[in-house]
């Protein structure tokens, strides 16, 4: 036992020495140009792309994969053909360097370093390369109205994207480091005066605690953040949208650019807003709140309609319809399996469909979906080994699955769709129940960020229910959600809904005819 | 300590109220005049939860242990508070049995009741693990939609033209048997067993709300009984209401609209084993929340598996058949456990704390000439 304390002491020693950045920064520059240049090139392992140029007084230094060579040349390189004026030189973010740290810093994030003979400091320029992916639509949430664009890989395009929807000098961006090895560049937003300063602290606080090597995606930060890091449910929203992003920091909620990835987070996040697409914001009230009621009975599909018809068709079957029953009963004569196992093996084989389906290359994935859902499908039922109806089910369900918004939030309800199976198959519709108590304690216990889950419908409340159960119009949507304790929380004046003007063109043509 | 929300409490307190009634009738001897009944043990349980509540007015923030203590002094009111606590886990352990039996009769004649006994015991034991504002909070969400179940059976029952008004004539035909139902069960039972939520009044958040919560949920799930008793009379007629064990099951199988929508009795188990969650639940936290108080315990969670254990054991085997538990059930506990806990005992506390204050007050008084 103390052998292995002992050794995870060392372990964690060994960590601090690797990722040590503190040591570096009181290395401070020295006046000689060789011994800067030779300890830098050092720290490199004189890597390839680390290259020096001389020019008349001193050196440049910089890795020449991620600064734009273009402006190098032109922007640097030309002006210091006659040595070093600087107010000569072109550049927008100049900085002063005194130490080897933040030496290290500034060639990494793309500047070019400029060192004096005899200076006991150097001067960085960042023309780092800007290239990044083109705007696209994004794949994972696409609308038929609205706008078009999406995050791509780089934190600063996404920051403008953002900007360029919330033009308000109010727009709060810190950002931090996170990861020893990797220093992935985190933004965290939020509206001065929208966002409840309790929310950011504690985002903050949460940010500021993560000690990891590196981070390659959001989820890496998601994990670390959320409130609860065993429930199967999404705590924390991931989106791929600008618009998505504006949206939430103006009702009072606080996101997170993470650069090197397109998906960016929102928190806190409810149970209804993970039933919610962007497309209700952009379509009339009506259709919205119309597609919305469709998900909630959707939700219900997708999580319980196979273990429905296994609960019914092994123990209840007198809750059918005479008729249906004898079809039921006709098409399930020939199969050798109980409804138990039968859905089961359905069910795992329509997952297996789907992930192979994502991981093929697009026109192979249609492929593979349509021999599997199709011909096996057909065959099965045709040979006898399935019963017609599961297939039927398992289809339905399979759709119903898809309606979800969200993808994370429809893999937790894929994944819930078996152990409810299983319930049903020992303890029909009681097991049910049971399963949906479980499962609604555990959702009321859930918080985001604070929040509960539920909210508003447990605990309740009517204004928040006009953006959950329905979506109001939105000259109605007066309130920012209260649990957000919003600074400002009231949001559209009241009293904007608009009517025809009390004399229409029309009734004065009527009067008109009749005089 | 955590707070109850006003909505959560009055949910609570409605699930737990109307939950007795729909697993056995109401006042079935009472024949047609349950519905009387049903309303005069309303009255009942507004003058009960008065009393409960001037109780606790008189040492706000405490529970009903820590109450006992205070009039009786340590000994005597600790071994009140220990009486209270096996009551409530007796009758967590007895509506527990009443569900189980429920459910083997109805929907799963094959699985033995220890099974069904111990899935629901489990589900009691999350909840309350997870704290009793995630229970209120489920309560909240549960009432919604436990009035719309309510709802739509009614418009099943009444759209399917079982209905016969004229069944309840005469109205109080049999002034004999009103007031037998009513003395003792119609006064305790649903309304008398809120004593239950005596041990934790001090955990709701606004404690100005708390007497018109009480009177509002009183009001509420009496009307709701009333109707539900109204309705299953009309449908069954007085004598096979008051043979049946379980009238309200048994009417509701009665539904059949346009050959699609039959036998809803699947339907009907699930949402009396909503209103059983519940009132088990409170049960077993007002026991919990009591122990914890009895012996001094900073959690009530630490008293939570043993307490699961005695429920299952206790409903397990506190009777051999239906028929004995039912019997018990009606004839010995109320007057054994429910007229002295929940009507003489009260009364004598609210006594003693309403003489202890006014003698304070008149020695202050003395003091202060």
């Amino acid at each position: 036992m103390w052998k292995r304390k002992t050794a995870r002491k060392h372990q964690s020693k060994q960590h601090a020495e690797l990722l040590n950045t503190e040591k570096l920064k009181q290395q401070r520059l020295t006046s000689s140009l060789q011994d800067n240049l030779d300890s830098l090139k050092d720290l490199f392992g004189h890597s390839p792309d680390l290259i020096t140029r001389p020019f008349p007084g001193g050196m440049v230094l910089c890795i020449k994969t991620i600064v734009d060579l273009k402006r190098m040349e032109e922007s640097v390189l030309a002006t210091l053909q006659d040595g070093l004026r600087l107010d000569k030189l072109a550049a927008v973010e100049l900085f002063r360097v005194q130490d080897q740290g933040r030496a290290v810093q500034e060639l990494l994030e793309g500047s070019v370093l400029i060192f004096q003979q005899n200076a006991e400091e150097a001067f960085a320029i960042r023309i780092g390369n800007t290239e990044h992916r083109a705007i696209e639509e994004p794949q994972t949430e696409s609308v038929i109205r609205g706008p078009r664009d999406g995050f791509t890989e780089s934190i600063d395009v996404n920051l403008a994207l953002v900007r360029r929807r919330l033009k308000t000098p109010s727009l709060r961006v810190e950002e931090f480091n996170i990861g020893e090895v990797s220093r992935t560049k985190v933004q965290l937003l939020s509206i001065e005066g929208i966002t409840s300063s309790k929310l950011v602290n504690e985002m903050r606080q949460r940010l500021e605690t993560i000690r990891i090597d590196g981070i390659m995606e959001s989820n890496y930060i998601e994990e670390f953040i959320e409130d609860s890091p065993f429930g199967l449910f999404p705590t924390i929203q991931n989106t791929e949208r600008p618009d998505v992003i504006s949206a939430a920091l103006l009702e009072g909620r606080v996101a997170l650019l993470v650069d090197s990835t397109p998906f960016a987070l929102v928190a806190p996040l409810t149970f209804w807003g993970a039933l919610q697409s962007s497309e209700d914001y952009y379509s009339h009230f009506t259709v919205a709140t119309a597609l919305r009621w469709i998900r909630f009975v959707f939700l219900f599909i997708a999580l319980l309609f196979p273990s429905i018809y296994v609960a019914i068709t092994t123990y209840h079957q007198e809750m059918l319809p005479t008729n249906l029953l004898l079809s039921v009963a006709s098409a399930r004569e020939g199969s050798p399996f109980p409804a138990l196992v039968e859905a089961l093996m359905m069910e795992v084989t329509f997952e297996a469909l789907r992930e192979a389906g994502v991981r093929l290359p697009r026109p192979v994935g249609q492929a593979v979906s349509i021999v599997g859902a199709l011909v096996i499908g057909q065959a099965a039922v045709e040979a006898g080994i399935i019963s017609a109806p599961m297939v039927i089910v398992v289809s339905i369900t399979g759709i119903a699955s898809f309606t979800i918004p969200r993808y994370n939030f429809g893999i937790a309800m894929r994944l819930l769709r078996f152990p409810i199976i299983l319930l049903a198959g020992t303890l029909g519709l009681f097991g049910i129940v049971i399963a949906i108590m479980i499962l609604m304690i555990h959702l009321s216990s859930l918080r985001s960020l604070g929040v509960p889950y539920l909210y508003p419908v447990s605990p309740f409340s009517w204004q928040g229910l006009k953006d959950a159960v329905v979506r109001v119009p939105h000259w109605a949507k007066n309130r920012r959600p209260f649990l957000l304790q919003s600074p400002s929380p009231l949001r559209v004046p009241a009293g904007q809904n608009p009517e025809p003007p009390i004399q229409t063109p029309q009734s004065d043509a009527k009067g008109g005819t009749d005089t | 300590m955590e707070k109850l929300g006003s909505i959560q409490f009055v949910a609570l307190l409605i699930l737990f109220q109307v939950g007795s009634y729909v697993i056995f009738g109401f006042a079935s001897s009472a024949k047609q005049d349950a519905w009387l009944v049903a309303l005069l043990s309303m009255v009942s349980g507004l003058f009960l939860t008065l009393i409960y509540y001037a109780i606790y007015a008189l040492y706000p923030g405490l529970n009903y242990v820590e109450i006992l203590r205070r009039t009786f002094g340590s000994g005597l009111g600790g071994l009140l508070g220990a009486c209270y606590l096996i009551a409530f886990t007796y009758v967590a352990g007895r509506v527990l049995r009443d569900f189980g039996e429920l459910v083997t009769t109805f929907i799963l004649p094959r699985t033995p009741i220890l099974v069904v006994l111990f899935c629901l015991v489990f589900v009691c034991y999350y909840g309350l693990n997870a704290g009793i504002e995630v229970v209120g909070r489920v309560a909240e969400f549960m009432l919604f939609l436990f009035l719309f179940f309510l709802l739509t059976q009614t418009i099943f029952l009444t759209g399917s033209g079982l209905a016969n008004f004229e069944f309840l004539l005469p109205i109080a035909h049999d002034k004999k048997a009103i007031v037998q139902s009513l003395i003792p069960l119609g006064i305790t039972v649903p309304f008398g067993e809120t004593i239950a939520f005596l041990m934790f009044y001090n955990q709701v958040r606004r404690q100005d709300m708390v007497k018109f919560l009480l009177m509002f949920s009183v009001v509420g799930a009496g009307l709701v009984l009333m109707s539900l008793n109204l309705l299953a009379v009309a449908i069954l007629g007085p004598e096979l209401y008051a043979r049946n064990i379980y009238p309200m099951i048994t009417a509701v199988q009665q539904v059949s609209v346009a050959d699609f929508v039959e036998s809803l009795d699947a339907l009907i188990v699930i949402y009396i084993g909503i209103a059983a969650f519940f009132k088990i639940t409170v049960f077993m936290y007002s026991a919990a929340v009591g122990a914890s108080s009895l012996f001094r315990l900073q959690e009530y969670r630490t008293v939570l598996i043993p307490l699961s254990v005695a429920v299952l054991l206790l409903s397990t085997f506190m009777s051999k058949s239906l028929p004995e538990h039912v019997f018990i059930g009606l004839n010995w506990v109320p007057w054994v456990l429910w007229v002295p806990l929940f009507i003489i005992l009260p009364i004598l506390v609210l006594g003693i704390g309403m003489f202890r204050t006014r003698g304070e007050r008149g020695h202050v008084e003395a003091k202060n000439r």
